[in-house]
């Protein structure tokens, strides 16, 4: 009865006004006004004109198209306290994690008009009660979120003299509710601060925690910019480590100097997935 | 001739002025040391972390954490790397010994000379002189020297003999090139003349060589080359 408009939505996406507007229609307020018109045109049709009739159509109509567009803009929801479990106890969340918005919970003439329900449009989680006797839906939309640590983000080499250096150069943990692409992009050697024509070849390595030097699978600099991961997680998996590897190759030919290169690492959830979890009371 | 010491007296240290580029590594690094890995003979070997003669150290820092529910995440990445000059070098002998019967102009492909780097370095000398009767009494009491580089298997032309005292305070930069980074070698010609009226006796100067590396890392201990203590 009650559609459901669940949607995820991201910051600045536009998905919210596809949703808004959806839910405009389809939340039923335009089609109930149709509805009830219709409904009261089948009664008053053998008492007025066609035209009379017409005529207070479209009155009636107008008044109701102007009034549910103002009562949606005052319908926004309520929004409630939430309280987020820490440990044994619940604690009063004030860490926006979760918002949680009630609608207008039931009209009291029981024409359906009032039953209007939805998510709002920055809320991670809605509800949509309606009176008893009726379905009662209650609609949570759990945005994709990201959590991620990396234990550095700058290497540096001291190098006294030539040869080729490895070292594990930092651990990357994400956790998400969704897959993560790791991208891998601006990887090249490492270039000489004075003589950019000079470079110190530089090689990456991503592998799970605990390998051996000798079994990283080195990558060069260039190649390592497409060596992206997609990182996919479960309930027996709810956080990924990587360490990434460096290896340099100092020879001869390096003059004393600074050498550097400058890249980024991308984290981008992958899935949109609509995750909404309907319950339906009997 | 009897002795003359050749004595290379490595790095002495003086810093050059030289402007850094891009973001140079601080020290004391921030952030924490890490095992470092070498190379070698197709196997890795530890260099361990905290030690100061490693020919290599690695600090990692700036770590990062996000908690969010924004779709991209941006981790900005640097690979720092400093390299500090390092010298090679080698000489076939720090001692030269005459032995004459008779007087007359003798010359001698004395040493060999083998320098590399991997930035500009200074030759220079000190001490040299013409070879000083050693013992008392005596009608001439010194040997003339002269000295020359040169790379032929004859002795150089005459204007190639430098005076053994006019080597003093002359400065020989070798700029950083690729011949250098993968070595120049030289031979140092030495020339003496005798004459009838030195005595028969030992004559004999000592001498310095110094090698100049013209640009030493903030983070090198320029008495010893290595790693200058963290604290």
């Amino acid at each position: 009865m009650i559609l459901s408009t669940g949607k995820v939505c991201v910051a600045g996406c536009q998905e919210k006004v596809l949703s808004s507007i959806w839910y405009l229609w389809t939340g039923s307020n335009l089609a109930r006004i149709f509805k009830v018109l219709w409904h009261f045109s089948s009664s008053l049709a053998g008492v007025f004109s066609i035209r009379r009739l017409a005529s207070l159509w479209l009155t009636f109509f107008l008044v109701m198209v102007t009034f549910d567009l103002a009562f949606s803009q005052s319908t926004q929801g309520e929004e409630k306290q939430v309280w987020k479990r820490q440990g044994n106890k619940w604690r009063i969340d004030n860490s926006n994690g979760a918002t949680f918005t009630v609608f207008d919970p039931k009209s009291s003439d029981g024409t359906g008009f009032g039953l209007a329900a939805g998510v709002s449009s920055s809320s991670s989680a809605g509800v949509l009660g309606e009176a008893t006797g009726v379905d009662l839906t209650a609609t949570t939309t759990i945005e994709p979120w990201i959590h991620f640590s990396i234990t550095a983000t700058r290497l540096d080499w001291f190098v006294r003299k030539p040869g080729t250096y490895a070292m594990r150069g930092a651990s990357l943990t994400v956790s998400s509710n969704s897959a993560v692409l790791v991208d891998f992009e601006g990887f090249a050697n490492l270039v000489n601060q004075e003589d950019p024509a000079q470079s110190i070849g530089a090689y990456y390595g991503v592998e799970q925690p605990g390998m051996a030097t000798g079994l990283v699978n080195w990558i060069t600099a260039s190649n390592f910019n497409s060596s992206d991961r997609l990182l996919i997680f479960s309930e027996g998996s709810p956080s990924k480590t990587l360490d990434l590897w460096n290896m340099i190759s100092v020879s001869q030919s390096n003059s004393s100097c600074e050498y550097e290169d400058e890249a980024v690492i991308t984290l981008s959830i992958q899935v949109l997935t609509v995750f909404v979890e309907n319950q339906k009371s009997d | 001739m009897r002795k003359l010491l050749l004595a290379l007296v490595g790095m002495t240290l003086l810093i050059p002025a030289f402007a850094w580029a891009g973001d140079p590594s601080p020290w004391p690094p921030v952030g924490a040391e890490v095992e470092v890995f070498k190379l070698i003979s197709g196997n890795w070997v530890s260099l361990g972390a905290g030690n100061i003669g490693a020919d290599a150290r690695a600090f990692t820092s700036k770590p990062l954490a996000g908690d969010s529910n924004q779709k991209y995440w941006y981790i900005p990445f640097e690979n720092h790397a400093s390299v500090a000059q390092w010298v090679s070098w080698a000489i076939t002998g720090t001692r030269w010994d005459w032995f004459v019967r008779k007087p007359g102009c003798y010359a001698a492909d004395c040493i060999g000379f083998f320098i590399a780097s991997n930035y500009s370095v200074d030759i220079l000398y000190s001490g040299f002189d013409d070879l000083v009767y050693q013992d008392t009494g005596g009608v001439t009491l010194t040997i003339p020297v002269w000295y020359a580089v040169w790379g032929l298997g004859t002795p150089p032309p005459d204007s190639l003999w430098i005076p053994a005292a006019s080597l003093n305070g002359l400065d020989i930069f070798i700029p950083d090139s690729k011949d250098l980074h993968y070595g120049i070698s030289h031979k140092l010609w030495n020339k003496i003349c005798t004459v009838p009226s030195n005595s028969a006796c030992e004559y004999e100067d000592d001498a310095w060589v110094v090698i100049e590396l013209k640009r030493i890392k903030i983070w090198i201990d320029p008495q010893t080359g290595y790693f200058k203590p963290l604290s």
